[in-house]
């Protein structure tokens, strides 16, 4: 491989197939083996020295490539198809690739390969990886567009790392404080939902146990001060209010235009952080009274939403106050809302709630009573429940399997409480979480996703009823796992109770929780919050703008004072600059030395030309040339007498 | 002239240069700017330190991709507000305003010395050479002299290195070779900027008339009878060896036996002249237009050389007395090159 044009080629593709590494698993079969196949193709006619494919045959593979990727996904818009686009478009490139300029296009392709990966997914190894690749294509790059041969990869590479020495900075200067306008400015067809996990808008049987399957962090919560108990861990998610006998739905999302809510109890602070689920609303410990997002709004359901899905991790500040008594009067309509039920559904369930409310003296009264009907009946609490057919599912529920999951009990409970004349409405969200002993922060996973009741009741208001926590204590007080019947687990909690490694991942999502938080998580307020920390509180946009420039600049002085370091010519030794004003000395006095004349032809020349001058010009030549061409005699008297003499030279 | 040397177009250096019409706007801009910063920096001596201050620098069409690129990526990021989109902004943003800061200082403070130009003959290409000394403590990579839409190689050089570049210029015409202006250029590290500096050398060359293809014989001090004929044949018996082709020889002179044995076209060469001094004369080829003399003239002074008899020069105006050796020829192009009347200097 000594030939510059196939080391060139070889530089460039192993970068390449480092940019491309992290999307293989996403990209369709077809793609990376259309790029694989006109790789080897290159590599081969390289080492063969075939011709590469002719124009036309190029120009069909590219046609056929651009309608794979339409036929594939369906359109060009979007983060998927622009990425395979992106690939095609490499591999297609590769099949051309002759002149450097080719080279530089794949540079360019490989720097948008990188961006498509990171606008993807944001693990904390991205940023050594982005370091890694952007290194490994700079280097292909610098070996591609060389007019000589190609550098030997040490000195190539010592070169490219010396200046992302300096390039670093910059980039860290940037992020730091670049400002950051919030998009989106164009509406791009985001990720698309389906491979992002979380709560859904409506809930039907088997809606969260399918949920729950995943172990992925759904948020992170950073409390200022005291953590409530795990009993009082419940995450607000949607409410949803219309129920059609089968599946609750969330009505509609109407702001709260005055907040009838009597905060009390005891108030917790944190910091939620949450990761991408593509739908708008927030998560928040019941009942959220402030927050820092100003574009966050309280529905009239107390679920705090975004004006904007949650399509990157979100970070936001929020006070709740879990004793607060939302609501004490409920509006009619409201009311009305809460008691709907559809016709003809369910009739046994409404027939037993009826029953239980006749006996019961007051709404309170029948909500124990129903929570004591869930403990003295044999329910099981499981993740698999039977399936439930038929036109009466809570009926088939209630009185015949009576094996079911959160959403079962929620949706049951609800039912019972609104046949009984009991406004009431599921709300789903999660429940629980672990603590992390390394960051001390709670970290929600999917698996904590639960579904309970809310009934309102006069003088108390909208009341959180959990009937899950009538047939399964634990799952309240201590966690899914340890409520879940012998012989089932929660998906991923066998790998966490592992001795050793519980630590170690704790470490892991210790070190994803700071990264979520520091680096995906720093926005605007986190820049004011940093110039306020270093002492410019009440900053805005311009201090970043202004020190920016400022600090970007001082990186490029520095780079500048250290290549002109590197650049600058070394002095000339003293003999020789005292020897120099000697001539500029005699060259006003109208003698100029010839560039071809050595000192002692010159010093000759003076002596005819102007015979006064001759002693000293003697003098000055016989000390200069001691001093420059015998090394043994030149020492520091020389130089001193040699200065001496040439400062009282006067022409 | 280093017509590209404003260019903001990235040219391989692997395509040949093409010729710039001059009147475009583009053009005329760049004349512009060339004369600019011949007024500011002067002429040059030599050497010529290339400092700081007469170093430019602009992005090449790559680099303005780049940036493009660069601001795509950056509405992207905000449009995600994805911050490892801005990481991979800020870091490629970094890494270009280094390139410019590295490619700047690539080229300052080499030393341009030993401006050359040798003679050639009009139609071929003359050789310019340029010296570059490295006197910095870092090497330099990738430097490039261009003069008249001609590039040099590209040239790496170690520290306290010397090395030179060459660049073949082409001529058409006889005359003085004026170079006004040579640019020492460096797209190192990536490319994406373009860093050059001018140098205005006092350096000419020579360009000798074409050596004419089919002349008449040239005139010979012995064999030469009355009428200034030279009789070829009369010479053979002093046969002295053989030599290669040259253009212009007479087919009769060629020597077809050998020649059938190799790939060589060998010539016979006499000795016949070193027995007396043959004058060149001008007068002698009453027939022709000044130029095409100039050319027989000139194919006469490197046979006349060849052949190694003392030779001598009679043009109007002018008379170099017989002599041998490659000073007397060098003499001898000199004063056709400069012969007046003919074409003024070329390609200023």
């Amino acid at each position: 491989m000594s030939d510059p044009a196939a080391l060139r080629l070889g530089w460039m593709l192993g970068a390449l197939g480092l940019a491309l590494a992290p999307s293989v698993p996403r990209l369709p079969p077809w793609i990376l083996g259309a790029f694989a196949i006109a790789a080897l193709w290159r590599i081969a006619a390289q080492h063969y020295g075939w011709r590469l494919p002719p124009r036309l045959l190029r120009f069909g593979l590219s046609v056929s490539c651009v309608l794979g990727v339409l036929l594939t996904y369906r359109t060009f818009n979007g983060l998927e198809a622009g990425g395979g686009l992106l690939v095609v478009m490499g591999a297609m490139k590769l099949l051309e690739t002759r002149q450097r300029r080719d080279i530089q296009v794949l540079a360019f392709i490989g720097f948008f390969i990188v961006l498509m990966q990171l606008l993807h997914d944001q693990p904390p190894w991205s940023l050594p990886w982005l370091v890694l690749t952007v290194t490994a294509i700079s280097l292909a790059l610098l070996q591609g567009v060389r007019g000589g041969p190609p550098l030997p990869w040490r000195t190539a590479s010592g070169l490219v790392l010396r200046m992302l020495a300096f390039a670093v900075p910059v980039a860290l200067v940037l992020f730091l404080l670049f400002p950051r306008v919030p998009g989106p400015f164009w509406a791009l067809p985001a990720h698309s939902n389906a491979g992002m996990t979380g709560l859904s808008d409506e809930m039907s049987p088997g809606t969260i146990s399918q949920l729950i399957q995943s172990d992925e962090v759904a948020f992170r919560v950073a409390f200022r001060g005291r953590i409530p108990p795990p009993a009082a861990r419940y995450w607000r998610g949607p409410v949803l209010e219309r129920f059609d006998g089968w599946t609750w739905r969330d009505l509609d999302r109407l702001p709260l235009l005055n907040p009838r809510v009597e905060l009390r109890g005891p108030r917790y602070r944190y910091r939620i952080t949450l990761e991408a689920h593509g739908r708008a609303w927030l998560l928040a410990l019941d009942y959220p009274s402030a927050w820092s997002d100003r574009e966050a709004l309280l529905t009239n359901e107390f679920q705090l939403v975004a004006r904007k899905p949650v399509d990157s991790v979100r970070a936001l500040d929020i006070e709740s106050w879990p004793e607060a008594i939302p609501e004490p009067d409920l509006n009619p309509m409201m009311r009305a809302v809460n008691l709907q039920l559809p016709e003809g559904r369910n009739p046994r369930t409404a027939t037993l709630a009826r029953q239980l409310r006749a006996a019961a003296a007051s709404d309170a009264d029948f909500i124990d009573a129903a929570l004591a009907h869930f403990r003295a009946e044999p329910f099981v609490y499981t993740l698999r429940p039977p399936a439930l057919g038929g036109g009466h599912p809570v009926d088939e529920f209630m009185f015949r399997t009576r094996r079911g999951f959160c959403e079962h009990y929620a949706s049951a409970f609800t039912m019972l409480a609104r046949a009984a004349g009991v406004p009431a409405r599921v709300v789903t969200g999660y429940q629980g979480g672990e603590i992390n002993t390394i960051s001390g922060r709670l970290v929600v996973r999917q698996s904590e996703a639960h579904a309970w009741s809310e009934v309102w009741l006069e003088g108390r208001g909208w009341t959180r009823v959990d009937p899950t926590g009538a047939v399964a204590p634990d799952r309240i007080e201590l966690s899914l796992g340890d409520a879940l019947p012998a012989g089932e687990s929660v998906p991923g909690s066998e790998l966490r109770s592992l001795r050793g490694l519980r630590e170690l991942l704790m470490s892991w999502d210790a070190l994803n929780s700071a990264w979520t938080d520091w680096v995906l998580g720093y926005g605007p307020e986190r820049q004011l919050a940093l110039l306020a920390r270093l002492g410019m509180p009440g900053s805005d946009w311009r201090t970043l703008v202004i020190g920016l420039v400022v600090l970007v600049a001082g990186i490029m002085l520095a780079l500048t004072l250290w290549l002109a370091m590197r650049s600058r010519t070394p002095p000339a030794p003293a003999a020789l600059r005292l020897y120099r004003e000697f001539c500029r000395r005699l060259e006003r006095a109208g003698l100029a030395r010839a560039p071809h004349e050595g000192p002692r032809d010159f010093a000759q020349r003076v002596a005819a030309e102007r015979p006064p001058l001759a002693r000293g010009v003697a003098q000055i030549t016989r000390l200069y040339t001691a001093l420059r061409y015998e090394p043994a005699s030149a020492d520091d008297a020389l130089l001193a007498a040699l200065r001496r003499e040439v400062r009282a030279f006067r022409p | 002239m280093p017509e590209s040397a404003l260019s903001p177009r990235y040219r391989s250096p692997e395509v040949a240069a093409p010729a710039h019409p001059g009147t475009a706007p583009v053009g005329r801009l760049r004349a512009y700017a060339r004369d600019w910063a011949r007024s500011r920096q002067g002429p040059d001596g030599d050497p010529v330190v290339l400092h700081r201050r007469r170093i430019y620098i602009l992005p090449t069409a790559l680099g303005l991709g780049f940036a493009a690129s660069l601001f795509g990526m950056l509405l992207a990021a905000m449009n995600y507000n994805n911050n490892m989109g801005f990481a991979l902004t800020f870091l490629l943003a970094g890494l270009g305003l280094v390139t410019m800061h590295w490619c700047h200082q690539n080229l300052s403070g080499v030393i341009a010395r030993g401006f050359r130009l040798h003679p050639s003959f009009a139609g071929q290409p003359a050789r310019l050479e340029v010296s570059l000394q490295n006197a910095g403590r870092g090497p330099r990579h990738d430097l490039q002299a261009a003069c008249l839409e001609q590039r040099s190689e590209h040239l790496d050089l170690e520290p306290e290195q010397v090395g030179a570049l060459y660049l073949d210029l082409p001529t058409e015409r006889r005359g003085r070779l004026v170079i006004s202006r040579i640019g020492v250029h460096t797209i190192f590290p990536f490319g994406l900027f373009r860093a050059w500096a001018w140098i205005h050398p006092d350096c000419a060359g020579l360009v000798y008339p074409a050596p004419a293809e089919h002349a008449p014989a040239p005139p010979s001090g012995g064999p030469e009878d009355a009428e200034g004929h030279w009789d070829e044949h009369r010479g053979e018996d002093d046969f002295a060896g053989l030599r290669g082709f040259r253009t212009g020889d007479s087919p009769r002179r060629i020597a077809w036996k050998a020649a059938a044995r190799g790939d060589e076209l060998p010539v016979k060469q006499f000795s016949g002249s070193a027995r007396g001094s043959a004058w060149l004369d001008w007068d002698s080829l009453p027939a022709l237009a000044p130029e095409a003399r100039l050319s027989v003239l000139c194919r006469w002074v490197l046979d006349a050389h060849a052949g190694g008899g003392a030779f001598g020069l009679r043009i109007p105006g002018g008379e170099i007395p017989p002599a041998i050796g490659p000073g007397q020829r060098d003499r001898c192009l000199a004063a056709l090159a400069l012969y007046p009347g003919g074409e003024g200097p070329a390609g200023v």
